[in-house]
């Protein structure tokens, strides 16, 4: 129970976002709003991180941007056309379902498949294999 | 059975030809498209030497060449030399400087040289960020509508600049005097 709690603490140490020490826009729900489209952004030179949790100057930066437009009543699929204009599909943290993307987001299903035909082929094989040397023959 | 043996290999090179498609890695730097055919966004902010207005209509010439740089930035040295280089042989070359302070920009300039007719200061990135940048140096060719014909990200060389930049430069130039 302890270890479990131990393990928790870290788990809340995640929710500490690089953007806290920064100026917030002064509207609470506009904020918010801003803060919910950093997580759905990468970061541009730190490719693994979100606008949310980078500390890179571009990231820094960006937030800004995306807040004064997020002030000037951007809306969110707005803001983020404007930034796939620039910066390409790759700036968004889950890629929209396209003809470039479907092979990115059926793939999983895919290999699931042929995984599961190979198991089924394997557990055969194994099966006659055995049926074989049950009667006495060798495989 | 032998037939069976190539599936491996034929999956394998389905895969690659796939993957080969999606991630277009021959035409794509980095994955991120580059800015081409896009136009120069509006923007307001001060010219660093003489601290007067610098706007994008500025920026609006047949065949500019705009460099992003900053004094922090290593690879900008690089290509220093190179930049240097155009503006001699008569190429106009503003400079947009990055995430910078006016007085380390200033010194940068002094130190190594100034090939910049003006230079926007663009300590915020806003400007850079309109133009898609990522990281610095880079390099954009416009003409007089503000419409981007060259983009390079990264560190430019003499086969770039030959090749590349120089024939879109010329062809713009040609147009107005």
């Amino acid at each position: 129970m302890r270890i479990l709690l131990f393990i928790c603490l870290f788990l809340y140490a995640g929710a500490a976002f690089s953007f806290q020490n920064e100026q917030r826009l002064s509207n609470q729900k506009e904020e918010l709003r801003a803060e919910n489209l950093f997580h759905e952004i990468r970061c541009m030179v730190c490719k693994g991180e979100s606008l949310a949790e980078s500390n890179a100057g571009l990231a820094v930066d960006m937030r800004a941007v995306i807040r004064s437009k997020v002030l000037h009543g951007e809306s969110d699929v707005q803001i983020k056309k404007y930034l796939v204009d620039h910066y390409g599909e790759s700036i968004l943290q889950k890629p929209t379902f396209m003809p470039d993307t479907y092979f990115l987001w059926l793939a999983p299903v895919f290999l699931l498949i042929i995984g599961v035909i190979i198991i089924l082929r394997i557990v055969r094989v194994k099966k006659y294999f055995k049926f074989n040397s049950k009667n006495g023959r060798r495989s | 059975m032998k037939a069976a043996n190539l599936i491996p290999l034929v999956l394998f090179f389905c895969l690659a030809v796939i993957l080969a498609y999606v991630t277009n890695l021959a035409g794509n730097n980095n994955f991120i498209p580059s800015m081409v055919g896009k136009k120069l966004e509006s923007f307001k902010t001060q010219e660093l030497t003489t601290n007067s207005l610098i706007t994008d209509k500025d920026f609006k010439q047949n065949g500019l060449i705009i460099n992003l740089f900053a004094s922090w930035c290593v690879s900008c040295q690089e290509e220093h030399e190179l930049v240097k280089d155009l503006a001699a042989k008569g190429y106009k070359i503003y400079g947009i400087d990055v995430a910078d302070t006016k007085a380390e920009a200033l010194n940068y300039l002094k130190k190594n040289g100034n090939p910049y007719e003006k230079v926007a200061f663009d300590g915020n990135r806003a400007i850079s960020i309109s133009l898609g940048a990522t990281g610095i140096p880079e390099t954009y060719v416009v003409n007089n509508e503000g419409v981007i014909y060259f983009h390079h990200r990264g560190v430019l060389d003499e086969d770039i600049i030959k090749n590349q930049l120089l024939p879109i430069v010329d062809e713009l130039r040609k147009k107005t005097p």
